[in-house]
């Protein structure tokens, strides 16, 4: 993978699509979505997914006395065969494909020079157990809940939407540092 | 009309093909976007980069007037399509958390699946992050059960909850929205973008 | 400003303009003739008399039982609580509004189970979700719970249990309450249906 990077097959590799554009076209995947499964896209019912199969495997007789597991794994077909699941497993090839055409293949942490690396991972560590525990709350993320439910005009899409970025704005302030 | 599959016009089986393509379309946009890089996540939060407003906002007013098109044409029973459920002290509290971990983390989950899909190591932390998120989530969740399932409103629209007319909601979000793109670069060009 | 950008900016109020003056469809609540079909065939709907008793035994807050059949024969005889809404009436405006409060069970129950099916097939086309049927209706109620069979001595366990239970339902009914032999184990226990979703199922 970092070999493609020292080629660079694409001579400025920070050059962006346009956000418009991108904008215009994503919202025709999300209507293509509704077209053909109707429902949206999303991404957090994915860890949720793999860590109750996961733990259904290590400890069955526990997921079948939890409420909250045994929703996934009494599911006909198992927690695995979703649709979140393998749309998440294309979301990862479809990244991986833009970032090889643009020539951003390459192992990094990318961290404000004010922070170490290890700081930036341990955040971004703190920062995923935060989003997966509030998406499962809420039920969905920025893309389930705000951006599906912005498609359809559902008033819970909304509510999250304005949630998660009235809370980002609210807590910028004291996490400045990592990133200004 | 659609929805194809929940009506049985296409075989079930094709929902995972399905999905994996609408994938692939997703996760090229995010990465493409420019979605694949915190600094440009979170510049959001920071007043220097309003990529993910552009974006995110552009995508939701495009598949909302979609959405009221393909009805209006008869293509898609609007009835149909999933409406997440409203729950307003889950939705609330959950989003609050989900900013709390969007400052620290610096991605959502599908932006750093995405990121982590080109070799960002910090958004292979967060996806880490994710799942031991929804493992305590699990064995947590008769602590909160009560709180999470109470006050069900079931999948009410906005326009309803607003008292407005479906077109009426629309046609707002989309002024709202362009209002928006022209406002964003007036804070854009007095706040400088930390370069790293 | 760019002639790109204002033509994009006339784009897409020009598309808001039109989503807001497009006419817009009914709202389809209503479930379509396959979807019908399907919720028909799946027997959650049904109620045995022996739950629909234990649940007025136990006085369960989110029971509500619908007698749909004539005024005469209603006020021969009905069920304890129950609403009277003929069936010729059940497409009034506020009887609807009753049938649509989602946090009670509404239970249809006739003679038989036709009348009481006829009810239940109007509402739920109508979009309705809580609406249940006694199955057998007060001529199985009286079979079972007023003159309760009495189970061979080679039954299993289960069958005294229920027996019992009716004979105790059987006396509530009757006005009997001296005497309070409904156990606490009874064999009826409501246990909340799962219906299965007819749209598409999400969420992230």
């Amino acid at each position: 993978m970092e070999k493609k990077d020292v080629k660079k097959p694409n001579p400025d590799p920070k050059k962006y699509m346009n956000p418009y554009l991108a904008g215009v076209i994503l919202g025709f995947v999300l209507i293509a979505a509704f077209y053909f499964s109707g429902r949206g896209l999303g991404a957090s019912g994915v860890p949720k997914r793999i860590t109750a199969a996961t733990v259904h495997v290590l400890a069955p007789g526990h997921t079948e006395h939890s409420v909250f597991y045994s929703k996934y794994t009494n599911k006909p077909g198992g927690p695995l065969k979703d649709f979140l699941n393998f749309e998440v497993l294309g979301l990862i090839i479809g990244g991986f494909i833009s970032g090889a055409l643009s020539g951003r293949l390459k192992f990094t942490v990318e961290h404000s020079p004010k922070i170490t690396s290890r700081k930036r991972l341990l955040f971004a560590f703190i920062g995923g157990i935060l989003f997966e525990y509030g998406a499962s709350m809420a039920r969905g993320c920025t893309s389930g809940a705000a951006l599906g439910g912005m498609a359809v005009l559902a008033t819970g899409g909304f509510v999250t939407m304005l949630a998660i970025f009235g809370g980002a704005y609210m807590f910028a302030y004291f996490f400045r540092k990592l990133w200004i | 009309m659609g929805p194809l599959i929940p009506q049985g016009i296409i075989a079930p089986e094709w929902n995972f093909i399905i999905a994996l393509l609408l994938g692939i379309g997703f996760g090229y946009i995010l990465e493409a976007a420019g979605f694949s890089s915190s600094r440009n996540l979170v510049g959001l939060f920071y007043g220097y980069d309003f990529v993910v407003l552009r974006v995110f906002f552009t995508a939701g007013a495009t598949a909302a007037a979609g959405i009221v098109l393909f009805d209006y044409f008869g293509w898609i029973d609007v009835g149909q399509l999933y409406v997440q459920p409203t729950y307003w002290g889950a939705a609330i509290v959950g989003g609050l958390i989900m900013g709390l971990g969007f400052v620290t983390g610096g991605f959502c989950p599908g932006t750093g699946f995405a990121a982590a899909s080109i070799g960002k190591l910090d958004a292979l932390m967060l996806v880490f992050g994710l799942f031991v998120g929804a493992f305590i989530y699990g064995e947590t969740y008769p602590l909160i059960q009560n709180f999470v399932n109470s006050g069900n409103e079931g999948g009410i629209k906005v326009y309803d909850s607003l008292g407005m007319s479906r077109g009426f909601f629309t046609f707002l979000l989309i002024l709202i929205a362009v209002g928006m793109f022209y406002a964003v670069p007036l804070i854009e060009k007095r706040v400088k973008k930390p370069d790293y | 400003m760019q002639k790109g950008t204002i033509f994009l900016t006339t784009v897409a109020i020009g598309i808001a303009f039109l989503v807001w003056l497009l006419p817009e469809r009914p709202e389809q609540k209503e479930l379509s003739p396959q979807n019908l079909l399907l919720a028909i065939k799946d027997d959650t709907r049904f109620f045995s008399t022996d739950e629909v008793a234990g649940m007025i035994v136990g006085q369960d807050p989110s029971l509500q039982l619908i007698d749909v059949r004539d005024s005469l024969e209603y006020v021969k005889f009905h069920l304890p609580n129950a609403v009277h809404i003929p069936l010729t009436h059940i497409l009034d405006e506020q009887n609807l509004d009753l049938i649509s409060e989602n946090d009670q069970k509404h239970v249809f129950y006739s003679n038989g189970t036709i009348r009481a099916n006829q009810a239940w097939v109007l509402t739920r086309r109508l979009g309705y979700q809580n609406t249940y049927v006694m199955k057998g209706g007060l001529n199985r109620w009286v079979e079972t719970i007023m003159v309760p069979p009495k189970p061979p001595t080679s039954a299993p366990a289960e069958a005294f249990e229920q027996y019992d239970f009716r004979v105790a339902a059987c006396r509530f009914f009757q006005g009997g309450t001296a005497i309070n032999p409904v156990k606490k184990q009874t064999p009826v226990k409501v246990v909340p249906r799962r219906k299965k979703k007819v749209t598409a199922s999400g969420g992230c």
